[in-house]
């Protein structure tokens, strides 16, 4: 399911944002600020890192909950959703610091060249620290905005 | 807590008014929605809308999934940006209802007309409906700076001071005609109201086009250049009659951009041919308000911004005033041009050109298909302007005339006007602003009123295609 290709485009720097669901139901929204694929084959596999001052998404995510991961290129709009399950927070690892850096690098600078938002600006939106967890995909989504969004990718 | 000494203000009691900034969509918004069986969905809006103190409104025209979802759920979370200090904000929203008619309705598809104009995609991309969501929590998400802090709230553009409103109309009021009055417009909404740049455009004979009569703060003047009704930001004011104001140019272009590729690659159901947009770099603000006189359109006043979200609804309320101002000053130097009586020329004229047919000099090549007019192979003007000239410079190599009058040009059949509402006064300025944007070699001196004179400077070599 997240052949070469989209696992290059997952993670070369897209605005992720995250779609969670609590106890009673109520959708949660967030972001996420860096993702790595795990496992690309028959049982897909992401890390994400979330922000550790979004509690209510680290909540939904530690109680295994279902989880929506959209990724959209800044440059192109060019967008996907992946919808899967939590495998919970995963033990902070040495390489989520490189990890969230590259990310926030390569992020910003897309904001940066495409919109012209000052990397100073910027820098203020980036969270405190990050949090990791796993997420296993089930299923793949078209998200560029036209008539094609929606579209579930077999 | 000191107050921040930017404007911006810290608030206790986050409210919608508060997040006005957020509104203007010049970052894209986040939604999550959920659906019966607890499977979240999470996508972008190109803009959410403050409806009033208590609700909000999105449009979403690829939104299946979003719908679906509300349908069995109508809980919503949203997260909207500050353009202007990047804090994120999360709205708690309960799905109230969907209006497809009435005053929120219409602003939202103002946004999605917008959208579509942008790319040529008018008869494909247009608002099916506008869901109402009651707010019922609103938060701050944590950031470095705002982490003790607390909300601080972005100020918006309180709009130019009522002196500077007071002084643009006094020189509207004081200008002697059109050519004065539409240049004071302009460079007074640059000079006083503190705009980066500032358009005229005015309304053609047909209803169907405006054209750049003057404008100020741009690297070239564009005098002469086109907007189609429905056209972009100026065209859809037009077409509406009504003010419409974006901040988030930029990204409305790319979002654009990106659907019309989708179309274009499932091909589905076309949009139209690409139309040309007028299109300044690095412009982020844009206010179009329609000139109206006796309830007719005139034309369009436009102001240009190269950072975001630059204008507020209080730009928005002072540029009609001026467009009102101006479009009954407008109208009232158009009637007194129609009724003035030819006066004698305020100097003696110069001494009439030589009759006979040069072999050098200046070329001006006119095509009669549409009035296109070129001087040395550059492009002038067309239209009424371009046969305008066309007939000036006839008269001027048959009779050696310089001198002439409004009445008897408006009266030429070879210029084409319509019998009513004719438009002379403001192509004869249109032409005469744009022989002096080029430096031509071909000027037209107002002498007195309804009267004027054609200066020409060397032999001329007139070629009709």
């Amino acid at each position: 399911m997240l052949d070469d290709e989209t696992t290059a485009f997952l993670q070369t720097g897209c605005a992720l944002i995250v779609g969670t669901v609590g106890p009673d139901g109520a959708p949660h929204a967030g972001r996420a600020w860096g993702l790595d694929v795990v496992d690309g084959g028959s049982s897909p596999t992401v890390r994400l890192l979330l922000d550790v001052d979004d509690e209510r998404t680290l909540d939904h995510v530690a109680e295994l909950g279902a989880v929506a991961i959209t990724a959209t290129s800044v440059r192109t709009l060019h967008s996907m959703q992946l919808k899967g399950r939590s495998l919970g927070l995963a033990d902070p690892d040495v390489g989520d610091e490189a990890l969230l850096e590259r990310y926030v690098d390569q992020f910003f600078t897309d904001i940066t060249e495409t919109d012209g938002t000052g990397l100073d600006l910027l820098a203020t939106f980036r969270p405190f620290g990050q949090v990791p967890c796993l997420v296993e995909v089930h299923e793949r989504f078209v998200q560029t905005p036209g008539p094609g969004a929606g579209a579930r990718v077999r | 807590m000191t107050p921040p000494a930017d404007g911006s203000r810290i608030a206790p009691v986050l409210t919608i008014a508060d997040l006005a900034a957020c509104f203007e969509g010049a970052v894209p918004a986040v939604i999550a929605t959920a659906s019966a069986d607890g499977t979240p969905n999470v996508t972008y809006l190109s803009r959410v809308h403050a409806v009033d103190a208590e609700r909000v409104a999105l449009s979403n025209q690829f939104f299946s999934k979003t719908v679906a979802n509300l349908a069995e759920n109508p809980r919503a979370s949203v997260l909207i940006i500050d353009p202007a200090t990047y804090d994120q904000y999360r709205l708690t929203l309960v799905y109230e209802r969907t209006e497809r008619r009435g005053p929120v309705f219409e602003r939202l598809r103002a946004d999605v007309d917008m959208l579509a104009a942008l790319e040529g995609m008018q008869d494909v991309f247009k608002l099916r409906a506008a869901d109402i969501y009651r707010v019922l929590h609103i938060e701050q998400t944590p950031n470095a700076r705002r982490r003790q802090q607390g909300p601080v709230l972005s100020a918006t553009s309180a709009g130019p001071p009522p002196q500077s409103l007071a002084e643009l109309s006094t020189r509207l009021a004081r200008a002697a005609d059109l050519d004065v009055l539409v240049a004071a417009a302009v460079r007074g909404l640059v000079d006083l109201f503190g705009y980066e740049s500032a358009t005229l455009l005015l309304l053609d004979e047909a209803g169907q086009q405006l054209f750049t009569i003057a404008s100020h703060g741009y690297p070239d003047e564009g005098v002469g250049s086109e907007v189609a009704l429905g056209d972009g930001v100026i065209g859809l004011a037009a077409e509406r009659c009504r003010p419409v104001r974006v901040g988030n140019l930029r990204q409305l272009r790319k979002y654009s951009r990106t659907v019309r590729r989708s179309f274009d690659a499932q091909q589905a159901e076309g949009p139209g041919p690409d139309i040309p947009v007028p299109d300044l770099p690095d412009v982020q603000s844009q206010i179009a308000v329609p000139a109206l006189a006796l309830g007719q359109l005139l034309g369009v006043l436009a102001v240009e911004s190269t950072q975001p979200v630059a204008f507020s609804e209080a730009d928005e309320a002072a540029l009609q005033v001026v467009a009102t101002v101006l479009a009954g000053a407008i109208e009232a130097a158009r009637s007194q041009e129609r009724l003035a009586a030819p006066q004698p020329p305020a100097a003696p004229a110069p001494e009439p050109a030589a009759a006979a047919a040069p072999t050098a000099g200046t070329r001006v090549r006119f095509y009669d298909v549409d009035g296109s007019t070129f001087i040395d192979g550059d492009y002038l003007i067309k239209g009424v302007a371009g046969r305008l000239l066309w007939a000036l410079l006839g008269h001027h190599q048959r009779e050696g005339r310089v001198e002439f009058t409004n009445r008897e040009m408006r009266l030429d059949p070879s210029l084409d006007l319509p019998a009513y509402r004719d438009n002379f006064e403001s192509r004869l300025i249109l032409l005469k602003r744009r022989l002096d944007e080029r430096e031509a070699p071909i000027r037209i001196d107002k002498t007195s009123r309804g009267c004027f004179r054609l200066v020409v400077d060397g032999p001329l070599l007139l070629e009709r295609a």
